[in-house]
């Protein structure tokens, strides 16, 4: 098979499939993003449903603040009645009373526990910051009317404050036990995975502002620094709280992807083996085209082979009888001639046919060796001599290429030969051959002109086409392949030139030329 | 000199044969290549032209085999065979040179004359003179030329031995059967007319004027002489 053909089907199946592997690994980029977002929105979605969870028990814990404030707004303050309050609601760590003038009316100055002291000394840092409930609520998302929560981080912490505006100006607050708070979040969370949620196991971490977990559930165990397929912040007041949701990515994508990459997978598969298929089908019609061409050439050679043999022994004969011959037998001598003549013009159309039917297998290749281009014209014209002369056609030869050069003397002897052998055929009557030959620095150039009638106008790029005789009465009663020219041309493209048929004021011109560099 | 000629097609072989014979070379033949490979031992050729496409074996096993015993003996493929890989082919095996049918007697005679000049060449040195003179020419045998200044005639085998017998008995006259003898050797049997022939087709390359030869004499109904 010719490489070009090779190279040609390889493309033809490479790139196609090249540009669907790599639409294959785009889109199975683009399935993983999707993936990645799909688990994400999944594993999130979930996530949500417990902040949500957390975030009605905090609303109602506000509700329930709300009524407990009621309670420990009575003026003057019942100091009494609001350290039962505190000792009687296990979420609240302390509830203070603050006058429009940002002074405690409770804990008191005066007669304060322990317990409320230690109060005031947590709530002097956020007195100084001037962070005061009122407009800070705002900031936590959650005013309800005139009421809402504030955080605020110690070191131990965060710190759960919920407030509420009185209409005489004073603010009621209530500082929150994290731990009970935290104990009823934790008591609204599951304690292992959810079963027939589809999902793989994974794994929920509840963590504070530090990512320290304070609380974890689910049969998935994380590796040390794996990161976790989603995240999301617990709504205020308690946004400085987050889940992690950790989970087997490969099986989470599995579960979330479904067949979607496999069905990737074997749609470019499909077209690849489609591809494939066609190659091998192509491959195989070439082949069998190529075996083909390589019979037909092998029966153009074997059949050659054949007429060769009995040319040799005619040619022979006849050349060995011409020495033979007395002094003074011209007539004999003569049609001896003719039979030379003949067989040499027989194997001239053989080896026609051979190059043709080689350049029909492979591109031939140029033998260049040093040598005289005016000498093998001159050779070439000495085989046609006897015929030519015999007609009354007086060859002229005029050389100017006797540089030697580099060249291929069996192409050229072949390219002339073809072209001398159409004026044998076609051009007898014109009486005249001029060869001339000139060269001009790495170029030889050749013309061969006739008298006879011609190449009609329009015809000058049929007769250089393959099996291509001109149909009108100067081929008729002709024998010929219609070869000659077309072979004459081609060895001359091989041998860096051309052959073109050149204006002419009468008959017909042919110019040969070749590229000829020094011989030496 | 003889060659050995290896060629399946009868008149071809023996159309080479008369070639040769004509040129002044012994000949043997072989229809195959078993038969030449026999031949090539029993008679000891000095050159070989060989057929490529034969029954049996074909030229390149018999070429391949008779390089495996000799090195040096000349070896010319002839053959219908002409693709450029067939040539490479020969000659890698060994060959000196190729030859494509069809071919012509003048294509098949230069060939030959050039491997024998190589032959010459390499043969040792014999007791004879490398050149000698006739007339106006320089006789070089090893070269099967024949000089006048610088120019360069190129002559046969038989041509050569003619001269050299002349020269060697400059002088005298020799007869035709002695020439027959002595230059077409005993198994070739050529009529008068042919040996006139040849010598007249040697004057008309070596004399100056062929009409009054001034190297190769006639010697009315005796021979003919070379005088110095």
């Amino acid at each position: 098979m010719k490489p070009k053909l090779i190279i040609i089907l390889l493309l033809l199946v490479l790139v196609p499939l090249g540009l669907i592997a790599w639409l294959g690994v785009k889109m199975a980029r683009q399935e993983q993003q999707q993936v990645q977002q799909r688990i994400q929105q999944v594993l999130t979605a979930r996530l949500a449903d417990l902040r949500e969870s957390v975030g009605r028990l905090v609303e109602k814990e506000g509700r329930d603040f709300l009524r407990l404030t009621d309670l420990a707004t009575a003026e003057p303050a019942d100091v009494e009645a609001i350290r039962d309050l505190v000792r009687g609601n296990r979420l609240v760590r302390q509830i203070f009373v603050v006058d429009p003038d940002k002074q405690f009316i409770f804990p008191p100055r005066q007669g304060a526990s322990e317990r409320e002291r230690e109060a005031l000394l947590r709530l002097a840092p956020i007195w100084k910051s001037g962070a005061v409930f009122h407009p800070a609520g705002k900031e936590s998302g959650t005013v309800v009317g005139d009421s809402g929560w504030h955080t605020w981080f110690t070191g131990e912490g965060v710190q759960f404050y919920f407030w509420r505006h009185l209409r005489d100006g004073r603010t009621v607050g209530i500082e929150l036990e994290d731990a009970a708070l935290l104990a009823d979040v934790i008591a609204l969370l599951p304690s292992s995975d959810i079963p027939g949620t589809g999902l793989p196991a994974g794994h929920i971490v509840l963590q504070d502002a530090r990512n320290t977990p304070l609380y974890q559930w689910g049969d998935y165990r994380p590796a040390v620094q794996e990161l976790p397929l989603a995240r999301l912040p617990l709504a205020a007041p308690l946004n400085a709280w987050s889940f992690e949701y950790f989970a087997p990515a490969a099986e989470f994508s599995r579960a979330v992807s479904g067949s979607a990459r496999f069905n990737i997978g074997a749609a470019v598969g499909v077209v690849a083996m489609a591809l494939l298929g066609l190659a091998v089908y192509f491959y195989r019609e070439s082949a069998r085209e190529i075996r083909e061409a390589a019979r037909k050439v092998s029966f153009v050679n074997q059949v050659s082979h054949e007429l060769k043999t009995p040319l040799t022994n005619i040619r022979l004969y006849a050349e060995l009888l011409e020495g033979r011959l007395p002094e003074g037998d011209e007539k004999t001598r003569g049609y001896l001639g003719i039979v030379t003549a003949e067989s040499r013009r027989l194997s001239r159309l053989i080896n026609n046919i051979l190059t043709f039917a080689r350049q029909q297998k492979a591109r031939p290749t140029l033998h260049l060796a040093p040598g005289l281009v005016d000498e093998t014209i001159a050779a070439t014209l000495e085989g046609f001599r006897p015929a030519l002369e015999d007609a009354g056609v007086r060859i002229v030869f005029n050389a100017q290429a006797g540089r030697l050069v580099k060249l291929d003397a069996d192409a050229l002897e072949q390219i002339l030969g073809n072209l001398i052998s159409n004026v044998e055929k076609y051009a007898l009557g014109g009486q005249l051959l001029e060869v001339t030959s000139r060269q001009e620095g790495d170029r030889t150039i050749i013309r061969v002109a006739d008298r006879g009638p011609g190449i009609p106008s329009g015809k000058a790029d049929d007769i250089f086409k393959p099996f291509i005789r001109l149909s009108d009465r100067l081929t008729e009663g002709v024998s010929g392949t219609g070869l000659g020219l077309s072979i004459a041309r081609d060895l001359a493209r091989l041998h860096g030139g051309d052959v073109s048929l050149e204006p002419s004021m009468g008959g017909a011109c042919f110019q040969v030329v070749l590229h000829t560099p020094a011989g030496v | 000199m003889k060659i050995l000629i290896v060629e399946d097609d009868v008149r071809t072989r023996k159309g080479l044969v008369e070639i040769l014979a004509q040129e002044g070379y012994d000949t043997c033949t072989a229809a195959n290549g078993r038969e030449a490979l026999s031949s090539f031992t029993k008679e000891k050729p000095d050159a070989v032209c060989l057929d490529i496409m034969m029954p049996d074996l074909s030229g390149y096993d018999v070429c391949r085999e008779i390089r495996r015993t000799n090195g040096t003996v000349p070896i010319i493929f002839i053959s219908a065979k002409s693709e450029e890989v067939d040539k490479v082919l020969g000659l890698e095996l060994g060959a000196d040179d190729y030859i494509s049918k069809p071919f012509g007697v003048k294509e098949v005679v230069a060939r030959i004359r050039a491997v024998t000049r190589r032959c010459l060449a390499a043969r040792p040195p014999a007791t004879a003179p490398a050149s000698f003179g006739m007339a106006d020419l320089k006789v070089v045998p090893s070269e099967l030329r024949v000089y006048r200044g610088r120019k360069g005639i190129e002559v046969s085998l038989r041509d050569m031995h003619i001269l050299q017998l002349l020269y060697d008995n400059q002088g005298q006259v020799l007869d035709r059967n002695t020439l027959f003898d002595k230059c077409w050797g005993l198994n070739y049997m050529p009529n008068s007319r042919s040996l006139d022939q040849h010598i007249s087709q040697l004057r008309k390359r070596i004399e100056l004027n062929p009409a009054d030869p001034k190297i190769i004499r006639t010697v009315h109904n005796a021979g003919y002489r070379f005088e110095a």
